[in-house]
Protein backbone atom coordinates (compact mmCIF):
# COMPACT_ATOMS: atom_id res chain seq x y z
CA UNK A 1 0.00 0.00 0.00
CA UNK A 2 1.19 3.52 -0.73
CA UNK A 3 2.69 5.21 2.37
CA UNK A 4 0.39 8.22 1.94
CA UNK A 5 -2.67 5.97 2.08
CA UNK A 6 -1.34 4.36 5.25
CA UNK A 7 -0.82 7.83 6.76
CA UNK A 8 -4.36 8.94 5.89
CA UNK A 9 -5.91 5.76 7.34
CA UNK A 10 -3.72 6.00 10.45
CA UNK A 11 -4.55 9.66 11.04
CA UNK A 12 -8.27 9.23 10.54
CA UNK A 13 -8.39 6.17 12.85
CA UNK A 14 -6.38 7.77 15.59
CA UNK A 15 -8.06 11.16 15.40
CA UNK A 16 -11.35 9.38 16.01
CA UNK A 17 -10.12 7.35 18.95
CA UNK A 18 -8.25 10.10 20.79
CA UNK A 19 -11.38 11.98 21.80
CA UNK A 20 -12.36 9.45 24.44
CA UNK A 21 -15.66 7.77 25.06
CA UNK A 22 -18.72 9.32 26.63
CA UNK A 23 -18.52 9.80 30.41
CA UNK A 24 -20.51 7.59 32.71
CA UNK A 25 -23.01 9.17 35.12
CA UNK A 26 -20.68 8.85 38.11
CA UNK A 27 -17.73 10.26 36.17
CA UNK A 28 -19.83 13.16 34.96
CA UNK A 29 -20.98 13.93 38.50
CA UNK A 30 -17.46 13.72 39.91
CA UNK A 31 -16.09 16.01 37.20
CA UNK A 32 -18.96 18.44 37.79
CA UNK A 33 -18.20 18.31 41.51
CA UNK A 34 -14.53 19.17 40.98
CA UNK A 35 -15.42 22.00 38.58
CA UNK A 36 -17.99 23.44 40.98
CA UNK A 37 -15.56 23.27 43.88
CA UNK A 38 -12.97 25.11 41.78
CA UNK A 39 -15.55 27.69 40.71
CA UNK A 40 -16.50 28.38 44.34
CA UNK A 41 -12.86 29.29 45.00
CA UNK A 42 -12.70 31.51 41.89
CA UNK A 43 -16.02 33.21 42.66
CA UNK A 44 -14.74 34.05 46.15
CA UNK A 45 -11.84 35.99 44.65
CA UNK A 46 -12.02 39.48 43.16
CA UNK A 47 -10.74 38.25 39.79
CA UNK A 48 -12.64 37.69 36.61
CA UNK A 49 -12.50 34.08 35.40
CA UNK A 50 -13.44 32.17 32.28
CA UNK A 51 -15.40 28.95 31.90
CA UNK A 52 -14.91 27.06 28.70
CA UNK A 53 -18.04 24.92 28.75
CA UNK A 54 -17.68 22.44 25.92
CA UNK A 55 -20.72 20.51 27.14
CA UNK A 56 -22.96 23.48 26.44
CA UNK A 57 -20.81 24.93 23.63
CA UNK A 58 -20.24 28.27 25.32
CA UNK A 59 -17.47 30.44 26.70
CA UNK A 60 -18.57 32.25 29.84
CA UNK A 61 -16.73 35.22 31.28
CA UNK A 62 -17.65 35.37 34.95
CA UNK A 63 -16.97 37.34 38.10
CA UNK A 64 -18.37 36.55 41.58
CA UNK A 65 -20.47 33.79 40.02
CA UNK A 66 -22.20 36.29 37.68
CA UNK A 67 -22.12 35.58 33.95
CA UNK A 68 -20.69 38.80 32.53
CA UNK A 69 -20.47 37.65 28.94
CA UNK A 70 -21.79 34.57 27.20
CA UNK A 71 -20.04 33.71 23.94
CA UNK A 72 -21.63 30.83 22.01
CA UNK A 73 -19.29 28.44 20.20
CA UNK A 74 -20.04 27.76 16.55
CA UNK A 75 -18.15 24.46 16.86
CA UNK A 76 -15.09 22.96 18.50
CA UNK A 77 -12.67 20.03 18.30
CA UNK A 78 -10.55 18.41 20.98
CA UNK A 79 -7.49 16.22 20.82
CA UNK A 80 -5.25 14.42 23.28
CA UNK A 81 -5.29 13.88 27.01
CA UNK A 82 -8.53 14.81 28.79
CA UNK A 83 -8.49 18.11 30.68
CA UNK A 84 -8.47 17.86 34.46
CA UNK A 85 -11.49 19.52 36.10
CA UNK A 86 -9.55 22.19 37.97
CA UNK A 87 -8.65 25.87 37.64
CA UNK A 88 -6.03 26.45 34.96
CA UNK A 89 -3.95 29.58 34.59
CA UNK A 90 -3.48 31.33 31.28
CA UNK A 91 0.26 31.42 30.73
CA UNK A 92 0.49 32.96 27.30
CA UNK A 93 -1.80 34.57 24.75
CA UNK A 94 -0.32 34.74 21.27
CA UNK A 95 -1.50 35.87 17.86
CA UNK A 96 0.19 36.24 14.51
CA UNK A 97 -0.43 39.98 14.57
CA UNK A 98 -0.74 41.19 18.13
CA UNK A 99 -2.26 44.60 18.83
CA UNK A 100 0.42 47.02 19.95
CA UNK A 101 -0.07 49.72 22.53
CA UNK A 102 0.15 53.28 21.27
CA UNK A 103 2.58 55.55 23.01
CA UNK A 104 1.22 58.98 23.82
CA UNK A 105 3.39 61.88 22.76
CA UNK A 106 3.17 64.82 25.14
CA UNK A 107 1.11 67.63 23.60
CA UNK A 108 2.72 70.73 22.21
CA UNK A 109 -0.24 72.95 21.38
CA UNK A 110 -3.70 73.44 22.87
CA UNK A 111 -5.75 70.59 21.44
CA UNK A 112 -8.94 68.93 22.58
CA UNK A 113 -7.95 66.18 25.02
CA UNK A 114 -8.72 62.75 23.66
CA UNK A 115 -8.85 63.81 20.04
CA UNK A 116 -5.32 62.61 19.41
CA UNK A 117 -5.50 59.44 21.47
CA UNK A 118 -4.68 56.42 19.40
CA UNK A 119 -6.60 53.94 21.50
CA UNK A 120 -6.95 50.19 21.22
CA UNK A 121 -10.48 49.27 20.20
CA UNK A 122 -12.21 45.91 20.01
CA UNK A 123 -11.84 45.91 16.20
CA UNK A 124 -8.04 46.01 16.60
CA UNK A 125 -8.03 42.67 18.42
CA UNK A 126 -7.11 39.50 16.51
CA UNK A 127 -9.80 36.88 15.88
CA UNK A 128 -7.20 34.08 15.51
CA UNK A 129 -5.07 33.42 18.52
CA UNK A 130 -3.70 30.77 20.84
CA UNK A 131 -4.11 30.45 24.58
CA UNK A 132 -1.47 28.38 26.38
CA UNK A 133 -2.49 27.02 29.76
CA UNK A 134 -0.55 25.02 32.28
CA UNK A 135 -0.76 21.19 32.06
CA UNK A 136 0.13 21.32 28.35
CA UNK A 137 -3.27 22.59 27.25
CA UNK A 138 -3.46 24.72 24.13
CA UNK A 139 -6.65 26.41 23.03
CA UNK A 140 -6.80 27.77 19.49
CA UNK A 141 -9.49 30.36 18.84
CA UNK A 142 -10.61 30.92 15.25
CA UNK A 143 -13.46 32.76 13.59
CA UNK A 144 -16.03 30.44 12.03
CA UNK A 145 -15.58 30.39 8.25
CA UNK A 146 -17.36 33.28 6.59
CA UNK A 147 -16.12 33.80 3.06
CA UNK A 148 -13.43 32.16 0.94
CA UNK A 149 -10.40 33.67 2.67
CA UNK A 150 -11.59 32.62 6.09
CA UNK A 151 -12.37 29.12 4.75
CA UNK A 152 -8.89 28.78 3.25
CA UNK A 153 -7.21 30.04 6.43
CA UNK A 154 -9.22 27.62 8.56
CA UNK A 155 -8.40 24.75 6.17
CA UNK A 156 -4.68 25.54 6.32
CA UNK A 157 -4.88 25.82 10.07
CA UNK A 158 -6.63 22.42 10.32
CA UNK A 159 -3.96 20.84 8.10
CA UNK A 160 -1.27 22.32 10.33
CA UNK A 161 -3.08 20.95 13.35
CA UNK A 162 -3.47 17.41 11.95
CA UNK A 163 -0.02 17.16 10.39
CA UNK A 164 2.12 19.18 12.77
CA UNK A 165 0.82 20.41 16.12
CA UNK A 166 -1.19 17.36 17.21
CA UNK A 167 1.38 14.62 16.55
CA UNK A 168 4.49 16.68 17.20
CA UNK A 169 3.04 18.53 20.19
CA UNK A 170 1.98 15.22 21.73
CA UNK A 171 5.38 13.68 21.02
CA UNK A 172 7.32 16.69 22.32
CA UNK A 173 5.24 16.94 25.51
CA UNK A 174 5.43 13.14 25.87
CA UNK A 175 9.22 13.32 25.81
CA UNK A 176 8.99 15.89 28.62
CA UNK A 177 6.53 13.65 30.51
CA UNK A 178 3.73 16.14 30.02
CA UNK A 179 0.26 15.76 28.58
CA UNK A 180 -0.77 17.52 25.41
CA UNK A 181 -4.31 18.67 24.81
CA UNK A 182 -5.44 20.72 21.87
CA UNK A 183 -8.82 22.42 21.79
CA UNK A 184 -9.93 24.40 18.75
CA UNK A 185 -12.80 26.82 19.26
CA UNK A 186 -14.74 28.44 16.43
CA UNK A 187 -16.58 31.62 17.39
CA UNK A 188 -18.08 34.49 15.45
CA UNK A 189 -15.40 37.04 14.56
CA UNK A 190 -16.71 39.64 17.04
CA UNK A 191 -16.93 37.08 19.85
CA UNK A 192 -13.40 35.83 19.12
CA UNK A 193 -12.12 39.43 19.34
CA UNK A 194 -14.11 39.96 22.53
CA UNK A 195 -12.53 36.87 24.06
CA UNK A 196 -9.04 38.12 23.13
CA UNK A 197 -9.82 41.45 24.78
CA UNK A 198 -11.34 40.00 27.93
CA UNK A 199 -9.01 37.09 28.58
CA UNK A 200 -6.00 38.53 30.37
CA UNK A 201 -2.87 36.69 31.33
CA UNK A 202 -3.13 35.55 34.98
CA UNK A 203 -6.86 34.89 34.55
CA UNK A 204 -8.02 31.46 35.60
CA UNK A 205 -10.05 29.17 33.41
CA UNK A 206 -12.17 26.10 34.00
CA UNK A 207 -12.69 23.71 31.13
CA UNK A 208 -15.77 21.50 31.19
CA UNK A 209 -14.94 18.70 28.75
CA UNK A 210 -17.69 17.27 26.56
CA UNK B 1 20.16 10.51 -14.76
CA UNK B 2 18.32 7.28 -13.84
CA UNK B 3 20.63 6.77 -10.87
CA UNK B 4 19.95 10.30 -9.72
CA UNK B 5 16.18 9.72 -9.96
CA UNK B 6 16.48 6.47 -8.01
CA UNK B 7 18.56 8.16 -5.33
CA UNK B 8 16.04 10.99 -5.09
CA UNK B 9 13.20 8.49 -4.79
CA UNK B 10 15.09 6.61 -2.08
CA UNK B 11 15.76 9.79 -0.12
CA UNK B 12 12.12 10.88 -0.50
CA UNK B 13 10.94 7.46 0.68
CA UNK B 14 13.27 7.59 3.66
CA UNK B 15 12.15 11.10 4.63
CA UNK B 16 8.49 10.11 4.25
CA UNK B 17 9.03 7.00 6.38
CA UNK B 18 10.71 9.05 9.12
CA UNK B 19 7.90 11.61 9.01
CA UNK B 20 5.32 8.81 9.12
CA UNK B 21 7.06 7.22 12.09
CA UNK B 22 7.25 10.48 14.02
CA UNK B 23 3.63 11.40 13.23
CA UNK B 24 2.52 7.86 14.05
CA UNK B 25 4.31 7.99 17.40
CA UNK B 26 2.66 11.33 18.20
CA UNK B 27 -0.77 10.01 17.32
CA UNK B 28 -0.12 6.81 19.26
CA UNK B 29 0.83 8.79 22.39
CA UNK B 30 -2.32 10.93 22.06
CA UNK B 31 -4.46 7.84 21.65
CA UNK B 32 -2.76 6.16 24.62
CA UNK B 33 -3.28 9.24 26.85
CA UNK B 34 -7.01 9.19 26.17
CA UNK B 35 -7.16 5.38 26.68
CA UNK B 36 -5.36 5.65 30.04
CA UNK B 37 -7.82 8.34 31.16
CA UNK B 38 -10.70 6.13 30.01
CA UNK B 39 -9.55 3.05 31.94
CA UNK B 40 -8.81 5.17 35.02
CA UNK B 41 -12.45 6.19 35.26
CA UNK B 42 -14.17 5.06 38.41
CA UNK B 43 -17.67 3.79 38.83
CA UNK B 44 -19.46 4.88 41.98
CA UNK B 45 -21.98 2.63 43.66
CA UNK B 46 -25.54 3.79 42.86
CA UNK B 47 -26.15 4.72 46.52
CA UNK B 48 -23.26 7.22 46.35
CA UNK B 49 -24.64 9.01 43.30
CA UNK B 50 -27.47 10.77 45.11
CA UNK B 51 -25.25 12.33 47.82
CA UNK B 52 -22.95 13.55 45.04
CA UNK B 53 -25.91 15.07 43.17
CA UNK B 54 -27.01 16.83 46.38
CA UNK B 55 -23.49 18.13 46.99
CA UNK B 56 -23.33 19.48 43.44
CA UNK B 57 -26.61 21.34 43.80
CA UNK B 58 -25.37 22.76 47.12
CA UNK B 59 -22.19 23.95 45.41
CA UNK B 60 -24.30 25.65 42.69
CA UNK B 61 -26.25 27.43 45.42
CA UNK B 62 -22.97 28.41 47.09
CA UNK B 63 -21.82 30.04 43.83
CA UNK B 64 -25.17 31.83 43.55
CA UNK B 65 -24.74 33.12 47.10
CA UNK B 66 -21.42 34.73 46.16
CA UNK B 67 -23.16 37.03 43.66
CA UNK B 68 -23.34 40.67 44.73
CA UNK B 69 -26.35 41.46 46.87
CA UNK B 70 -28.73 44.22 45.75
CA UNK B 71 -27.57 46.62 43.08
CA UNK B 72 -24.29 46.13 41.28
CA UNK B 73 -22.54 47.63 38.27
CA UNK B 74 -21.08 45.67 35.36
CA UNK B 75 -18.63 47.36 32.97
CA UNK B 76 -17.82 45.79 29.60
CA UNK B 77 -14.58 47.54 28.56
CA UNK B 78 -14.46 45.82 25.16
CA UNK B 79 -17.83 47.14 24.04
CA UNK B 80 -17.79 50.29 26.22
CA UNK B 81 -21.02 49.47 27.99
CA UNK B 82 -22.11 49.90 31.60
CA UNK B 83 -24.98 48.00 33.18
CA UNK B 84 -26.69 48.72 36.47
CA UNK B 85 -28.10 45.39 37.63
CA UNK B 86 -30.06 43.85 40.42
CA UNK B 87 -29.94 40.06 40.35
CA UNK B 88 -30.44 39.11 36.70
CA UNK B 89 -32.45 42.28 35.96
CA UNK B 90 -30.79 45.11 34.02
CA UNK B 91 -32.00 48.46 35.36
CA UNK B 92 -29.75 50.64 33.19
CA UNK B 93 -27.60 50.05 30.12
CA UNK B 94 -25.50 52.90 28.83
CA UNK B 95 -22.57 53.63 26.54
CA UNK B 96 -19.36 54.66 28.26
CA UNK B 97 -15.72 55.30 27.49
CA UNK B 98 -13.17 53.00 29.13
CA UNK B 99 -9.36 52.99 29.21
CA UNK B 100 -7.38 53.41 26.01
CA UNK B 101 -4.59 50.99 26.83
CA UNK B 102 -2.10 53.63 25.63
CA UNK B 103 1.27 54.19 27.23
CA UNK B 104 2.79 57.42 28.50
CA UNK B 105 6.42 57.64 29.50
CA UNK B 106 7.87 60.26 31.77
CA UNK B 107 10.53 62.13 29.73
CA UNK B 108 12.94 61.40 32.60
CA UNK B 109 12.49 57.73 31.70
CA UNK B 110 11.78 56.76 35.29
CA UNK B 111 8.02 56.34 35.16
CA UNK B 112 5.55 54.76 32.78
CA UNK B 113 1.75 54.69 32.81
CA UNK B 114 -0.54 52.24 31.02
CA UNK B 115 -3.99 53.76 30.75
CA UNK B 116 -6.18 50.73 31.28
CA UNK B 117 -9.39 50.35 33.20
CA UNK B 118 -8.69 47.88 36.01
CA UNK B 119 -10.48 44.54 35.65
CA UNK B 120 -12.07 42.49 38.39
CA UNK B 121 -14.32 43.22 41.34
CA UNK B 122 -14.13 46.79 42.66
CA UNK B 123 -16.31 48.71 45.10
CA UNK B 124 -17.87 52.17 45.10
CA UNK B 125 -15.79 53.75 47.87
CA UNK B 126 -16.72 57.40 47.56
CA UNK B 127 -19.36 59.65 45.95
CA UNK B 128 -18.94 63.28 44.94
CA UNK B 129 -21.19 66.05 43.66
CA UNK B 130 -19.50 68.65 41.41
CA UNK B 131 -16.17 66.86 41.77
CA UNK B 132 -12.88 68.65 41.39
CA UNK B 133 -10.19 66.82 39.50
CA UNK B 134 -6.88 66.71 41.29
CA UNK B 135 -4.67 66.28 38.27
CA UNK B 136 -2.07 63.56 38.66
CA UNK B 137 1.50 63.89 37.35
CA UNK B 138 0.72 62.12 34.07
CA UNK B 139 -1.86 64.78 33.14
CA UNK B 140 0.86 67.47 33.22
CA UNK B 141 3.36 65.28 31.40
CA UNK B 142 0.80 64.53 28.69
CA UNK B 143 0.07 68.25 28.32
CA UNK B 144 3.76 69.01 28.11
CA UNK B 145 3.62 71.16 31.25
CA UNK B 146 5.77 71.25 34.35
CA UNK B 147 4.48 69.30 37.35
CA UNK B 148 3.36 71.84 39.99
CA UNK B 149 4.52 71.63 43.59
CA UNK B 150 1.42 73.32 44.99
CA UNK B 151 -1.71 71.11 45.18
CA UNK B 152 -4.04 74.01 44.35
CA UNK B 153 -2.41 74.19 40.93
CA UNK B 154 -3.52 70.61 40.34
CA UNK B 155 -7.22 71.36 40.89
CA UNK B 156 -9.46 71.56 37.84
CA UNK B 157 -13.20 72.21 38.02
CA UNK B 158 -15.90 70.94 35.70
CA UNK B 159 -14.02 68.32 33.70
CA UNK B 160 -15.41 65.32 35.61
CA UNK B 161 -19.06 66.26 35.10
CA UNK B 162 -21.64 66.70 37.85
CA UNK B 163 -20.97 63.50 39.80
CA UNK B 164 -18.17 61.02 40.44
CA UNK B 165 -18.08 57.59 42.03
CA UNK B 166 -14.67 56.57 43.36
CA UNK B 167 -13.86 52.89 42.79
CA UNK B 168 -10.39 52.86 44.36
CA UNK B 169 -6.77 53.49 43.36
CA UNK B 170 -7.63 56.87 41.84
CA UNK B 171 -10.17 55.45 39.37
CA UNK B 172 -13.61 57.02 39.05
CA UNK B 173 -16.88 56.61 37.23
CA UNK B 174 -17.50 60.23 36.19
CA UNK B 175 -19.00 62.53 33.57
CA UNK B 176 -17.40 63.96 30.48
CA UNK B 177 -17.21 67.08 28.36
CA UNK B 178 -16.62 64.95 25.28
CA UNK B 179 -19.90 63.06 24.93
CA UNK B 180 -19.24 62.44 21.21
CA UNK B 181 -16.36 60.17 22.24
CA UNK B 182 -18.59 57.90 24.34
CA UNK B 183 -18.38 54.37 22.95
CA UNK B 184 -14.65 54.62 22.33
CA UNK B 185 -11.77 53.48 24.49
CA UNK B 186 -10.13 56.83 25.08
CA UNK B 187 -9.81 57.40 28.83
CA UNK B 188 -6.83 57.16 31.15
CA UNK B 189 -8.49 54.28 33.01
CA UNK B 190 -11.54 56.01 34.47
CA UNK B 191 -15.04 55.26 33.19
CA UNK B 192 -16.78 58.18 31.52
CA UNK B 193 -20.59 58.21 31.48
CA UNK B 194 -23.08 60.60 29.85
CA UNK B 195 -24.66 63.26 32.10
CA UNK B 196 -28.18 61.86 32.52
CA UNK B 197 -27.10 58.26 33.10
CA UNK B 198 -24.42 59.41 35.52
CA UNK B 199 -27.08 61.20 37.56
CA UNK B 200 -29.24 58.04 37.61
CA UNK B 201 -26.24 56.00 38.66
CA UNK B 202 -25.21 58.44 41.37
CA UNK B 203 -28.71 58.52 42.83
CA UNK B 204 -29.20 54.74 42.67
CA UNK B 205 -26.02 53.22 44.01
CA UNK B 206 -24.97 53.42 47.65
CA UNK B 207 -21.40 53.26 48.94
CA UNK B 208 -20.19 49.67 48.96
CA UNK B 209 -21.87 48.81 45.65
CA UNK B 210 -19.88 46.15 43.80
CA UNK B 211 -18.48 47.01 40.36
CA UNK B 212 -17.54 44.08 38.12
CA UNK B 213 -15.26 45.17 35.30
CA UNK B 214 -14.19 42.87 32.46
Amino acid sequence: MHPLKILIILLSMLSLTAHGAALSESDRLMRENSLLRSEVQLAKSTQIYVILDLQKSRVLIKGKGVVLQDLPLKSFTTWGAPVQPKALTLQRKTALIEPGREEIRPKKSEEEPGSELQALQLEDMPARFRLNFDEGIRVYVKPASAGLLSFILNLMSSLKSYLVTRPLGTLWNGLHRQNYTEIVLYLSETDAKSLYWSFLQTFHCLIASP
Amino acid sequence: MDDQKKRLLKISGLVLTIVLLIEGMGYFLGWRASRIAETARTELKPDLLNPLKSENSLLKKRIESLRPWGLYIVVDTANNLLYLKEGNKTLLKTTISAGSGSILKDPSGQRKWIFETPRGELTVKSKFVKPTWIKPDWAFIEEGKAIPKNITEREEEGVLGDYALGIGNGYFIHGTLYTRLLGKNITHGCIRVGDQDLKTLYQAVPLGTKVLIF
